[in-house]
């Protein structure tokens, strides 16, 4: 192995924990939005909570795949190899997207962001028939339509059980306040869930470029450091708290309320659950996002936000393409050789500084966040003016 | 490759199972944890409010019991959940 290809190894580990971080970062919303709105937990504790078992999680579950698109792209004999340096472009392409829908608020599937990655990079390297794309079709396109409807309907029928049930006729107290309780369980289950299946993704990615670097035998299992690494990645992401993302899945789309909250997040944890034993895998954030606003859709006189529906999804539709072209042109420079791997590290580090330091002035944190529940009740959100243009742009 | 279907119905049906047998223990455990005390008269029109805390001490310890109960029912399935996500425990 040259000292050029080590280096590069080197870089895409690297490059797999950073996305590793940003899956994490993204998806806290997923489990702890709805808790943290309606003050089951404090923003700190929840996200607390969630890096401890997305770490756990992490521990719990390191089948790694066989191979790294899960068969989104030819690999192997007759189709392309994907390499180090594939990786690399692809890891650009995810890593950049997800910090583009993380300044927006807008919950996206991480998964999507790499398999986009991936497939611009495979493109370039290999040209559009490196792509299979009837596993494309069936196995990302497909399931993302169905995700947020199926959840959606679970979590509609959900929310109205739990208000029928503790309905009172008798004008005495209901107790709804005792589902924040429930509330705690129902959103760290969705957390351990989404340890145990995301963690994964990025220890397939580095045992797999280390594979291909012939510096594991193949079929190997991912070594303890690459199973503590990405654990420790993705929990430090998680804590690190998507905040905007929290704020978008917890109060943007609708006020979410006790019982409902319980609902949503039930809802969530059984079909993440029955979707990845039962062979028919969904993206969390799909089923996430489509929860909530079942539930909302099942209390009564909860207002839905569609405008705010509608930007999420166009977020997901643009994730795959979005992600690929970037990945494309990271695979174009590296094409170029060592020179452009650098400007293409440059440049990713630079986009990053650039979106953290542009999101600075308008910041939302743990404190906005609380102070945003404790006010909430009567007030509805509206975004600031520099949303509202992003939301138009 | 084709569309699995019929996997696509057995994670929604087995969802939508799932998530309201949950949903309807906690929330029947809440209810009774809300039963009124013994002989209490009701106190105006349906009330259906989303942050009532549950009333005093002086609920029928039955309820109590059965609430109890309930929540110990929830808490086994949520349980199986986490046996579920769990790879080392069913090879």
């Amino acid at each position: 192995m040259t000292a050029a290809t080590a280096a590069l190894v080197v870089l895409v580990i690297a490059l797999a924990l950073v996305f590793d971080f940003t899956n994490g970062f993204h998806d806290t919303a997923n489990a702890m939005a709805t808790p943290i709105a309606t003050g089951a937990m404090r923003p700190r504790v929840a996200v607390a909570v969630a890096a401890v078992l997305n770490l756990v999680g992490a521990f719990l579950s390191t089948t790694v795949a066989q191979t790294i698109s899960g068969g989104l792209i030819h690999e192997g004999s007759g189709g392309v190899e994907i390499g180090p340096a594939i990786v690399f472009a692809g890891l650009i392409g995810a890593i950049v997207w997800n910090i583009s829908t993380w300044y927006f608020g807008l919950p996206s599937s991480s998964s999507h962001a790499l398999f986009g990655g991936l497939v611009g990079a495979s493109i370039v390297g290999a040209g559009f028939g490196a792509i299979d794309y009837g596993v494309l079709l069936g196995k990302v396109i497909i399931p993302a339509v169905l995700a947020p409807f199926t959840a959606a309907v679970v979590a509609f029928l959900a929310t109205r059980l739990a208000y029928a049930i503790t309905r009172r006729q008798d004008g005495r107290p209901d107790g709804r306040r005792v589902f924040r309780v429930g509330q705690v369980f129902s959103s760290s289950l969705v957390a351990l869930a989404h340890g145990t299946n995301d963690a994964q993704k990025t220890m397939g990615v580095i045992t797999l470029t280390l594979i291909a670097a012939g510096l594991q035998p193949a079929g190997a299992t991912p070594p303890f450091w690459v199973i503590a690494a990405c654990a420790a990645a993705i929990a430090i992401g998680t804590y690190t708290g998507g905040w905007r993302i929290i704020r978008t899945l917890g109060t943007g789309l609708t006020a979410v309320k006790p019982a409902q909250g319980f609902a949503s997040e039930v809802s969530t944890a059984a079909t993440i659950l029955a979707s990845s034993h039962l062979g028919f895998a969904l993206s969390t954030t799909h089923v996430a996002s489509g929860s909530v606003i079942g539930s909302g859709l099942g209390r009564r006189g909860s207002v839905v936000r569609w405008a705010t529906a509608r930007r999420i999804v166009t977020g997901w539709v643009f994730t795959l393409p979005a992600a690929a072209v970037v990945g494309a042109v990271a695979q174009l420079l590296v094409g170029v050789g060592a020179i452009g791997i650098i400007i293409d590290t440059v440049l990713g580090v630079g986009f990053m500084i650039v979106v953290f330091l542009r999101a600075r002035p308008e910041r939302i944190d743990a404190n906005s966040l609380e102070r945003e529940v404790a006010g909430a009740g009567a007030a509805v959100h509206r975004p600031k003016k520099r949303d509202r243009r992003g939301a138009t742009a | 490759m084709t569309i699995n279907w019929l996997a696509f119905l057995t994670v929604f049906v087995a969802s939508v199972v799932a998530a309201c047998l949950v949903v309807t223990l906690f929330a029947t455990g809440i209810r009774l944890l809300a039963t009124p005390p013994h002989g209490a008269r009701p106190a105006g029109s349906p009330r259906d409010e989303e942050m009532d805390d549950v009333e005093g001490p002086q609920r029928p310890r039955r309820a109590t019991a059965g609430a109890v109960a309930l929540f110990v029912v929830a808490a086994l399935v949520a349980l199986y959940g986490i046996y579920l996500i769990i790879p080392a425990l069913h090879p």
